[in-house]
């Protein structure tokens, strides 16, 4: 190679290289505000507050304490706000992390939040998979939780949302199941509801510390984004029962002057739809509450050896049913499709005027219940 | 050593390649929006009739065993030059079309999924860069490449839609065909050029070495191919439901689901990185085709890897900076409908048939 | 000095003798050409012999031995019955076991630098071997220790070296070639094959690529090996090295050609395919489970650690939200007092690892193992404590670097490759590290040398060779030889 052509390849080559160093945008993780949960919340002047959880490492390789702080910013819409985090911490707001979004009552009771659930659906970094649920009081409060709970709030709302309440009878939806169920047919869909409950101080170094723990004993019901109900725990547990992949849902049933309580291992929802009749059939499995009994769940569940007698069965079959009818009477009542009967009905019929309209009274429910012993 | 030596397994992988490469990407979401949740089967039609033109394919594949024609020649011998050239044209107009598109699918989903930030430039160089390279060390590099990959590709393909199907409703694909069946084969013909992806064939064709048995391992790789491409659609129309027109990237987002618990990280990019490589791949091979079209178009024959042709190409690759991609896609393709569609799905209809006439023309002319 | 100009003067006289092909000399010429071309070489010794009739012997003192000239030459040249002719001499008065007749001048600076004494009369000329044993003991190499099979290794007597061989191939079809290569050096390669298994094409092409061979000196069989590799390949080894004979052995069983260089106690076997590098000779005397088991072991390892680095990288620079959160958690923590972005540092790491790792090879071991000590302290605890390098870093440079030395062999290429990774990582991110990837195995793909693919028998796919790739089959089900290497016989055991 000669050496013209030599110096001209090393060139080329630096050339390269510095087009590519400077034509590849990266950005350091140091240089990110990593948010892990976002609160939102509307102003007075209806503007858009949002609370954001951010990842906040201490120094040195060892974690003391929390690792994350909040931020509160307003702005007019969501991404404007999202700007604004990125202005005050003066890193870029990466919501790669974010699994959890908390709508504050401020906002889902007083205005139809389309927008922003169409802003989260149509972002890449943010995960459909992510939690969705409504604070008791403002997001912004919920998410500031963490110091009373010695952890990240965000991260105990997920673990609840995501990991464990299949096994504890809490129906959840994540944001994609939301954000479907408000663009189908029934437009109808349902949300967590978290509320921070205050427990007794057991910090003697810090008397005035608040503590408590977090309580999702309700569900809030939405139509196209707008607030409709507040589900109570009744009917919470009703939902739980017609959802075939959570259980661990709780009976109790006093026996000989004794309570007794009897958990729901298993089960197995079928609904048939006959003309205008829909057969609710629920198959449950019970067995004696245990405390090592929580979070047992599925078809591998093993037998218990303690028998139920038949007449507590026939009791709980009762109580189940009851708490069917009133949750299919509420249902009614309200003109609210938590069951996904639009859904099946499209999926029998097509998509006709009467799929897409019928009001849930004009419908009939067939419910019998089933109740074993597991 | 031929560098572009093919035998016919390396030719079925790469068609299984190059058949799951693409179709996890944009084109799921513009089915959803013309059919709705009969996205999937248009697929099923569309595979159909590409099923067809394989097996006419596969038929001449083993005819040419004996003469070992390419595409150019049995052309110019059967029809006449200008058709072969007519038929380079389209081609080439297609596979650069076709690599636009799928670099404009392959930049948003590196950009919005692995944050690989850049301009249109700078993201294409080096994928043509990696193409030349391909093309200097032989069409055979890329074909054992694919060989070697393709287990794991299938296997990443399989473990994401595995571990996403636990989370989907099946329900939602029901009734079935409820967009119409006119509807649906009209979907199946204007989406046509995203189909036929074995078309990358005509310029190995004389390459192509039959040790044992054709119709099988094509057929295998080809149905494997469909069974993956036709379950991710079922899967992405399942899960999104009514919402699936507005998720551009299918892929980038099903593998969100395919991780169990989300604050323990995205391990689906393992994953989803290894399956991307298949997309590049099917790039790759369609820079091949447009590079070879070039050099039969100008009666060209580089013995070493022509930088020229290479850059020629990459300058029409950096169309979407002057035209935006989806209109590329959408209006452009539209008007090329039916010259693609006649190369697409008539050549290989006839392609047995001009081969016989032109062995036969041959002989006699050898005779003579 | 000295050594060269009388190599010049040897290799002036072999040129001047090869255009003079044909023509004879008479001895006496031979004895002045000797004297002329060994002035002022005290090497050289001639001695007058008197056993009937008037003989000269000359050799080189030091290539000798003493005793071999006393007892094979002179003691029955001088105590035996008288000599006749030279024909006596050569049948009964010469007790060594080799005697060669060199046909012209060339031919006995040939053997004479190859330790044979030369006898000869005003007419004739024979050579008796007399060379003296310069070689070490037969030890376990060092490079390829086993913890059970054969612990002899090829040292870098050539004579002793194909022994070795043919004392675990006791069949007429081993065949040896010998050729000898090297201006100066004139080193002694046997190209070793067996007749009924190795593809004389693959044996030609081999023997040719020696002959073509046009090279000053051959220290050691490495100068061969790059000549061998037809392609001159950048990347990656193309050509079997090994210490071991029972390993050559086995090679040579699969259709490969051994080359045993003289002075070199590697053995370098072709073809050779990618798949020989996670190959170790402990495997074959292992379970086959744990063979396997092994081999997966390696192949993850060197994967790793060739890519742990630009993962890192990309993972730090674009991708943070594939990190589980708490592990983003730990590595803000343990970086975030870092002066140095995440590509510098780990470059940093890559860098000092490889001085480490370079010093440590070249230290006597007694400082190996103290250098190795401080630097993985000095550099690595204390780098960590001052801020300068974080923990996480560390710990992925440091079992990367361990990964490499899974496939000792390709050490040094894959450490470079790794370097170069993470550089194009950290400024293309994740898509420079597929396209690195994509580009690698191209390369790898490509190549083949000796009708063997290179990456064979995983592409192209060949079922068979699979019974010894990753997954090793028991030894007892092994029923053909490799197709990847072009044989004659294809059947290993049974019919």
């Amino acid at each position: 190679m000669s050496s013209l052509k030599r110096i001209g390849v090393i060139l080329l080559v630096a050339i390269v290289l510095i087009a590519m160093s400077t034509s590849f945008v990266s950005n350091d993780i140091l240089n990110r505000a990593i948010i892990i949960g976002l609160g939102l919340d509307l102003s007075e002047d209806n503007q858009l507050v949002v609370t954001a959880e951010v990842v906040s490492p201490g120094n040195g390789s060892e974690q003391v304490g929390t690792f994350s702080k909040t931020i509160t910013v307003t702005g007019q819409t969501i991404a404007h706000a999202i700007q604004q985090i990125s202005q005050q911490m003066g890193k870029e707001a990466s919501l790669g992390q974010c699994a959890l979004l908390v709508l504050g009552k401020s906002l889902y009771t007083k205005v139809d939040f389309s927008q922003i659930v169409d802003f989260f659906i149509h972002s890449y970094n943010f995960k459909e998979s992510s939690a969705i649920c409504c604070a008791k009081g403002e997001a912004k409060e919920l998410l500031n939780y963490g110091e009373a709970m010695s952890q990240s709030a965000s991260l105990a709302v997920i673990a609840m949302l995501q990991q464990q309440s299949q096994s504890v009878g809490l129906p959840t939806n994540s944001l994609l199941q939301y954000a479907r169920s408000q663009k189908e047919l029934s437009c109808t869909g349902f949300t967590n509801y978290v509320e921070f409950v205050p427990s007794a101080n057991t910090d003697s170094q810090n008397p005035n510390k608040t503590q408590g723990y977090f309580a999702y004993k309700k569900l809030v019901v939405f139509r196209k984004n707008k607030f409709v109900c507040t589900l109570d725990e009744q009917h919470l547990r009703a939902l739980s029962l017609l959802t075939e992949d959570v259980s661990g849902e709780v009976f109790i049933v006093e026996v000989q002057g004794e309570k007794l309580t009897f958990i729901v291992s298993k089960k197995k929802v079928d609904l048939k739809i006959v003309d205008q009749t829909v057969q609710v059939d629920v198959q449950l499995k019970c067995r004696l509450a245990r405390t090592d009994d929580f979070g047992l769940s599925g078809n591998l569940t093993v037998q218990t050896d303690e028998d139920i007698p038949q007449d507590v069965l026939d009791k709980l079959q009762l109580d189940a049913k009851k708490l069917l009818q009133d949750f299919v009477a509420f249902q009614q009542q309200n003109n609210v499709d938590l069951m996904g009967l639009h859904e099946r009905y499209r999926q029998k019929l097509g998509t006709n005027n009467f799929t897409s309209s019928f009001a849930m009274d004009q419908i009939a429910f067939d419910i019998s219940v089933t109740v074993k012993q597991n | 050593m031929n560098r572009d030596k093919v035998t016919v397994g390396q030719f079925s992988l790469l068609t299984l390649l190059v058949i799951s490469g693409s179709k996890f990407l944009s084109l799921p979401s513009k089915l959803a929006e013309t059919v709705g949740h009969d996205g999937w089967l248009v697929l099923v039609v569309a595979f159909l009739w590409d099923f067809v033109c394989l097996a006419f394919l596969a038929w001449a594949i083993k005819l040419n065993q004996q003469h070992h024609l390419p595409l150019d020649k049995i052309l110019r011998t059967t029809l006449s030059p200008i058709v072969e050239k007519a038929v380079h044209v389209v081609f080439f107009v297609m596979f650069v079309c076709r690599s636009v598109v799928l670099l404009n699918s392959c930049y948003r989903m590196f950009a919005v999924t692995f944050d690989v930030s850049t301009n249109w430039v700078m993201f294409v160089l080096p994928i043509v860069a990696v193409a030349f390279f391909a093309i200097a060390r032989g069409f055979n590099s890329i074909a054992r490449m694919g060989q070697l990959m393709c287990a794991v590709i299938v296997l990443c393909i399989v473990a994401l839609l595995s571990f996403t199907i636990r989370q989907t409703d099946f329900g939602g694909i029901f009734p079935i065909a409820e967009a119409g069946v006119s509807n649906i084969i009209k979907a199946t013909f204007e989406h046509s050029y995203w189909f036929s992806d074995y078309v990358f064939v005509y310029y190995i064709f004389e390459h192509i070495q039959v040790k044992k048995r054709v119709f099988t391992p094509i057929f295998t790789s080809f149905a494997v191919g469909v069974v993956l491409t036709v379950a991710m659609n079922v899967i992405f129309v399942a899960l999104f439901g009514s919402i699936a027109p507005e998720i551009k990237l299918a892929m980038s987002k099903i593998s969100v689901f395919s991780v169990a618990e989300i604050t323990n990280g995205r391990w689906d990019w393992l994953t989803l990185s290894v399956w991307i490589m298949s997309v590049l791949v099917k790039i790759v091979i369609f820079i091949y085709c447009a590079y070879k079209c070039g050099e039969k178009l100008f009666g060209l024959h580089f013995s070493k890897p022509n930088v020229w042709m290479i850059l020629a190409i990459a300058l029409l690759l950096m169309l979407p900076l002057f035209v935006p991609a989806e209109n590329i896609a959408q209006d452009f393709m539209d008007k090329l409908l039916v010259p693609f569609a006649l190369v697409q799905y008539l050549l290989p209809i006839s392609l047995p048939l001009l081969m016989t006439l032109a062995n036969k023309k041959l002989n006699t002319g050898v005779q003579k | 000095m000295l050594c060269s100009a009388h190599c010049f003067t040897i290799f002036t006289q072999r040129v001047y003798l090869r255009r003079q092909t044909g023509k004879i000399y008479c001895m006496n010429n031979y004895l002045n050409q000797l004297q002329k071309t060994y002035q002022n070489d005290d090497d050289f010794t001639t001695r007058q012999v008197d056993c009937g009739m008037p003989l000269t012997l000359c050799f080189l003192d030091s290539m000798c031995s003493d005793i071999k000239i006393s007892n094979y030459v002179v003691e029955p040249l001088t105590y035996g019955e008288k000599a006749t002719d030279f024909e006596c001499i050569k049948k009964r008065l010469t007790t060594g076991a080799i005697v060669k007749e060199p046909a012209n001048f060339f031919d006995v600076l040939d053997v004479m630098s190859n330790g044979y004494t030369v006898i000869m009369d005003e007419q004739n000329c024979i050579a008796v071997d007399t060379r003296t044993t310069l070689a070490r003991a037969i030890i376990e190499p060092p490079t390829s220790m086993v913890m059970r099979g054969p612990r002899e290794g090829f040292i870098e007597d050539a004579k002793t070296n194909l022994t070795l061989i043919r004392k675990r191939l006791k069949t007429a079809d081993l065949k040896v070639t010998t050729l000898n290569v090297g201006k100066y050096t004139n080193t002694t390669v046997f190209v070793c094959y067996l007749s009924s298994i190795a593809e004389k094409k693959v044996v030609d092409e081999v023997v040719q690529q020696v002959q073509k061979i046009n090279i000053d000196g051959v220290l050691d069989a490495s100068y061969l090996s790059r000549y061998i590799d037809k392609n001159k390949t950048a990347l990656f080894r193309r050509v079997g090295m090994t210490e071991k004979p029972d390993v050559a052995v086995g090679k040579m069983l699969e259709g490969r050609v051994a080359l045993i260089v003289d002075g070199s106690p590697m053995v370098l076997t072709v073809p050779y395919l990618y798949v020989e590098d996670l190959q170790s000779p402990g495997d074959y005397y292992e379970d086959n489970t744990m063979t396997s088991l092994n081999r997966i072991l390696r192949f993850i390892s060197v994967l790793a650690s060739v890519l742990l680095p630009s993962l890192y990288v990309c993972l730090k620079m674009y991708n943070y939200q594939i990190i589980p959160l708490k592990f983003l958690i730990t590595v803000l923590n343990s970086t975030q007092a870092i002066p140095f972005s995440p590509l510098a540092e780990m470059i940093l790491i890559i860098v000092i690892f490889d001085i480490l790792r370079e010093a440590n090879l070249r230290m006597p071991s007694a400082v190996g193992i103290s250098l190795s000590l401080v630097g993985a302290i000095v550099l690595g605890d204390a780098a960590v404590k001052a801020g300068l390098i974080g923990a996480p870093a560390v710990m992925i440079g440091a079992l990367s670097g361990i990964g490499l030395f899974t496939m000792p062999d390709n050490t040094l290429i894959l450490s470079l490759l790794r370097l170069v990774i993470t550089y194009i990582a950290g400024v293309m991110g994740i898509l420079g590290v597929i396209l690195s990837m994509m580009v690698i195995l191209f390369y790898l793909c490509s190549m083949q040398e000796y009708h063997t693919p290179f990456l064979a028998p995983f592409t192209p796919t060949m079922d068979n060779d699979k019974q010894d790739a990753v997954l090793n089959k028991p030894l007892v089900s092994w029923k053909k030889r490799p197709k990847s290497i072009p044989n004659k016989n294809t059947t290993r055991r049974g019919q």
